[in-house]
């Protein structure tokens, strides 16, 4: 005996059976389920986008799980293949739902209500009696129909309605923004940029990629920045009495080609716009303007910017210029210290009611040939010197006939600056989706039948309706439009079920 | 600036408030055991009261603030508790006319109360990143999100709850589509007590309650069906708003930030929220999905919802931590 053993389903078999289960709204569910799953993820681990320095924390924390969670891209979840590779599955999933549906909808839409149904099967079903003529009735229903917004047909003696063709043309809206979405993402991503400066009161900032702190251009954005200029004329912080800020403000004037195009206030929740560039503001701190001398020469001059680390103000300055070492300061700024005895002195207003800088003199060699942040020192070749407390105005005479001089006291404001050209899209597609969810979600697929026929001197007006959604909202309806078609009491009732 | 005396008012009618729901829960639990129309009038009218106490508290603390009274966590938990109370009394007691549940959604009342206390901040101003009228917008969709989420929860807890006390009674409803069949009438005769009033019971139940042979407690709660249904319409309604929440959100942040998504842990867990209730709706659009299975989904998303307001405000550090007050 032959046994006929299974083919081996080909390639083509397989592809298309992956296909059709990848369509199904059983996958499209779990493909949900697990993406809600995979991006919670990304809140317990920190993300390397929103903070290099939280990573490497947790990454010194736990020296054994870093590898494993560098190799499963734990450290930037929303941009890891598996990530990727879920919701493009859920998208190729919504696309193979879509496509069908849409062509479905569009045959619904130009088809006529059906009209070869039995009118007994349907859930509601009523028969009714009348002396008016047939098409007196049906003429009556059909103005009914039409007022209550159903699409009518008629073939004789038999009337055809149907409404709520509303429930998949808003599903289809509501799933087809989220490729719209996308789109205005994708826009957003290749041809935007997001960049942050810090910009002392007084001083000026152009658009040009070397001026930025922090920088992210678009794959496509290439080097398009404008050259806008930026001055910063004046930072104000305003707090309420209990020391909370009340109001962050930045009076700014904008600058294209030489000419002043805009003179405003940035504050929070309310940026500035010129052209598809926006100026927020960001955040804010101290520069103190510091004085570094040497035998009456002036080595180092400027507003310094103090860096806010849990509630103190930081800030460095390097003179590798000074004889016969390099100079180096760390040093804190307080506006209004209280110091208790034996403990760091702490801030008391968060105005500058007493401003000092405290500053730890450092000497040795500053290592400033090697790459190194602005606002640390490197400590492996310096050694700790004087320490001293400057207030407003104050010199402080230091070894080696070094001065320093706490001269002024200036504020920068951080602003961020982006440019997002998919942002309209994005709104757009945001408006379509909301648009589109309330009739998926509370239009009523229902179709009704009227169908007058004469006999004996009497006119038999059969109505039937079912809703396919919506079951207990369709009773009343039902019950109202059959009132208005035939008045009259009622014969005979068919008793709804299901 | 704040004023004292407008808060401290606010404080004291926040605790009177919490007593009268919890005195109310008592109640509308005595009446679900013990069946006494008049405990459940009594409990309703302590709902009424502390909810009109609880709305002059919430309104005095936004007078005595100069704001919109949802700036921080304390006055967020306090309107969910307000808007629990109100959704019960106004809709499903009202409208519905089911009573048994009052004590669920006024014992939910009670924990959002509860829980506002640990979080409590004396009335003050904005801090600059919140003041903004998307305030008013975003989050206020969020609170009205979250309240009914925790509505859909109990209805679902009451639902698997009912469907497990009618499995085991044998009396399994095949696509039963009429409600509350929850009035036994042998119960009633032997216990020789007032009824249910009589607004309880859905004019088209039919006669004799299949599920007759539920006993106790249970037997007093509407038909599973019927408590699903009203699941999944509650979920329907949230669902909306939330979409509305997180999409108002996006918006905002554009606005204070200069980006509209930055997977910031609280965008995060909104958007889990938001996927698993939708899994929930396409489950339930779905042939196959058991009503049971569903609502495993709407548990684990209202555990979202509460991971999404607590772990995140109290737990995750992000630009919505409410951490440091």
């Amino acid at each position: 005996m032959i046994q006929t053993r299974p083919a081996p389903p080909s390639p083509a078999d397989v592809a298309r059976r992956t296909w059709r289960r990848l369509r199904t709204m059983r996958t499209a569910i779990v493909l949900l389920l697990i993406l809600g799953a995979a991006a919670s993820v990304g809140s317990f681990f920190p993300q390397r986008p929103v903070s290099v320095a939280a990573v490497n924390e947790w990454i010194a924390g736990h020296p054994g799980w870093a590898p494993v969670a560098e190799f499963l891209g734990l450290f930037d979840v929303y941009g890891a293949w598996w990530f990727m590779g879920i919701y493009a599955l859920l998208l190729v999933s919504l696309v193979g739902c879509l496509v069908p549906r849409y062509r479905g909808f569009w045959r619904a839409l130009r088809a006529e209500p059906y009209l070869s149904a039995s009118l007994d099967a349907q859930s509601h079903h009523l028969v009714r009696e009348t002396d008016q003529d047939p098409d007196e009735v049906l003429a009556r229903a059909h103005a009914t129909l039409r007022r209550r917004r159903f699409r009518v047909a008629r073939r004789g003696g038999l009337m055809a309605a149907e409404r709520g063709s509303a429930r998949e043309g808003g599903s289809l809206l509501f799933h087809t923004s989220f490729l719209v979405l996308l789109l205005g993402v994708s826009i957003g991503k290749l041809w935007g940029f997001t960049g942050q400066v810090a910009v002392i009161e007084g001083e000026r900032f152009a658009d040009t990629p070397i001026e930025y702190d922090f920088l992210e251009t678009g794959r496509s954005f290439g080097n398009r920045f404008s050259g806008v200029e930026l001055a910063l004329d004046e930072f104000d912080v305003s707090w309420y009495p209990n020391g909370v800020p009340r109001e962050f403000r930045s009076s700014v004037r904008l600058f294209d080609d030489g000419e002043q195009v805009r003179q405003e206030d940035v504050v929070v929740n309310s940026p500035l716009t010129y052209g598809s560039l926006r100026v927020y503001q960001l955040s804010w701190g101290w520069a103190p303007v510091l004085r570094v001398a040497q035998g009456g020469r002036v080595l180092y001059d400027g507003p310094t910017i103090f860096l806010s680390e849990a509630g103190v103000w930081r800030g460095v300055v390097k003179v590798p210029q000074t004889e016969p070492q390099d100079t180096g300061f760390e040093m804190l700024f307080f506006t209004d210290p209280v110091v208790e005895t034996g403990a760091m002195p702490r801030n008391g207003r968060p105005e500058p009611v007493a401003p000092v800088v405290l500053f730890q003199q450092y000497l040795g060699d500053l290592r400033l040939d090697r790459a190194q942040s602005v606002f640390r020192l490197d400590p492996r070749h310096l050694s700790p010197a004087e320490v001293g407390a400057l207030r407003l105005g104050d010199t402080a005479s230091l070894p080696n006939g070094v001065e320093i001089t706490f001269s002024d006291l200036k504020q920068y404001s951080v602003f961020q600056i982006a440019s997002n050209p998919g942002a309209l899209l994005l709104l757009i597609a945001a408006g379509l989706l909301l648009v589109g969810l309330v009739p998926a979600l509370y239009s009523a697929r229902r179709r009704v039948w009227v169908r007058a026929t004469a006999a004996d001197g009497v006119t038999r007006v059969e109505i039937a309706g079912h809703a396919i959604q919506r079951k207990a909202a369709f009773e009343a309806e039902f019950a109202a439009l059959a009132g208005e078609v035939v008045p009259e009491p009622t014969i005979r009732t068919g008793v709804p079920s299901g | 600036m704040v004023d004292a005396d407008l808060a401290r008012l606010s404080d004291t009618l926040f605790w009177v408030a919490l007593v009268v729901y919890a005195a109310s829960m008592a109640l509308f639990f005595g009446h679900l055991g013990f069946r006494a129309r008049r405990v459940g009038m009594l409990a309703t009218l302590l709902a009424w009261g502390g909810a009109i106490v609880h709305a002059i508290s919430v309104t005095a603390r936004g007078l005595a603030a100069g704001r919109v009274p949802w700036g921080n966590m304390f006055e967020y938990s306090s309107l969910i508790g307000l808007l629990l109370v109100l959704t019960y009394l106004l809709v499903i007691d009202r409208r519905l006319g089911l009573r048994q549940v009052g004590g669920f959604a006024m014992g939910a009342g009670v924990l959002a109360l509860a829980s506002a206390r640990f979080v409590y901040v004396p009335a003050g101003p904005l801090q600059p990143a919140l003041n903004s009228y998307w305030l008013k917008i975003h989050v206020f969709a969020a609170i009205t999100g979250s309240t009914l989420f925790g509505i859909s929860f109990i209805f679902t807890v009451l639902h698997l709850m009912k469907a497990r006390a009618q499995r085991r009674a044998g009396s399994v409803f095949a696509g039963s589509t009429v409600g509350a069949a929850y009035v036994g009438q042998s119960t009633e005769r032997s216990t020789g007590e007032e009824g249910m009033p009589a607004d309880h019971v859905s004019p088209d139940a039919p006669a004799a309650g299949s599920d007759t042979r539920v006993a106790g407690i249970m037997a007093r709660l509407p038909v599973a069906d019927r408590l699903d249904g009203l699941a999944h319409s509650t979920i329907k309604v949230a669902f909306l708003i939330w979409t509305f929440a997180v999409l108002a959100g996006a918006v905002w942040a554009h606005e204070a930030w200069g980006r509209y998504w930055g997977w910031d842990p609280k965008e995060t867990w909104a958007f889990v929220t938001w996927v698993i209730y939708a899994g929930y709706l396409h489950a339930r659009a779905t042939a196959g999905w058991k009503a049971r299975r569903a609502a495993v989904i709407s548990m684990i998303g209202f555990a979202a919802v509460l991971f999404t307001y607590f772990a995140v405000n109290l737990w995750i550090a992000g630009l919505h931590s409410y951490k440091n007050g």
